[in-house]
């Protein structure tokens, strides 16, 4: 009776797809071109075997082309969508880009490009600035009220 | 969000000022004001004895440039004429 063995880390891997190749026509294609004796007729078909039995080598060379995108979490906004993200006006956003307060994303003809992150942390800053100043205002507010 | 102009008048009295500011710092306005009522208000200020002396109401001034930096650069820009 056969027990199940613990699978090791080896058996685990995904082997590659076994790929069944005719190489004759390889042959042809090659011989078409140049005149082939019998024996490099075999070298080639010797190499050939070897080539589509490695591994690495799958049926397309080629590596997948990949558009380079933002995370789903992180998306890219207009000037007009990040104004309306934080409630400001475009110039304002606008303004800011330029001065480099908000790091530009990417420039598309003469529109500017921000990542959504990007605006939501200079956001937070200056709402940080508006509240010490809000704080400082405040109290000078206070002392003018309950002055004498 | 409701845009609200504040004239002298309105930004004469301390408690109205604060209000404002306060409401547009929590989104429920947009204050505007222009820099020939800001200069209005704090000569008014001073005048009157509000502030103690022209500098102190020059500061206040500063101060409220800061709580509202949107509106400011939009003076510097030439955005915003009132």
């Amino acid at each position: 009776m056969k027990t199940a063995r613990k699978p090791t880390e080896s058996s685990q891997r995904i082997a590659p797809p076994a790929m069944s190749v005719n190489i004759d026509p390889l042959v042809e294609v090659v011989r078409r071109h140049v005149k082939l004796t019998p024996q490099a007729t075999r070298l080639i078909k010797s190499e050939f075997a070897q080539l589509f039995q490695n591994p690495t080598i799958s049926g397309s060379t080629r590596k997948p082309t990949t558009i380079k995108s933002e995370p789903a979490t992180d998306p890219v906004f207009t000037t007009q969508e990040a104004a309306d993200l934080v409630g400001v006006s475009r110039p304002y956003i606008v303004e800011r880009i330029d001065a480099g307060d908000i790091p530009l994303h990417q420039q598309v003809g003469n529109q500017r490009r921000v990542l959504q992150s990007a605006v939501l942390a200079w956001h937070r800053q200056e709402q940080t600035r508006r509240r010490k100043a809000l704080g400082q205002l405040g109290a000078d507010l206070d002392s003018e009220i309950f002055a004498g | 969000m409701v845009p609200v102009v504040a004239d002298v008048d309105t930004l004469f009295g301390a408690t109205t000022r604060g209000l404002l500011i306060h409401l547009d710092y929590q989104g429920a306005i947009r204050l505007h004001w222009s820099p020939l009522i800001h200069d209005e208000m704090s000569r008014a200020l001073a005048d009157t004895g509000r502030k103690p002396d022209a500098e102190s109401a020059r500061r206040h001034e500063q101060l409220m440039r800061a709580a509202l930096p949107a509106l400011h650069d939009a003076w510097q820009q030439g955005a915003l004429r009132l």
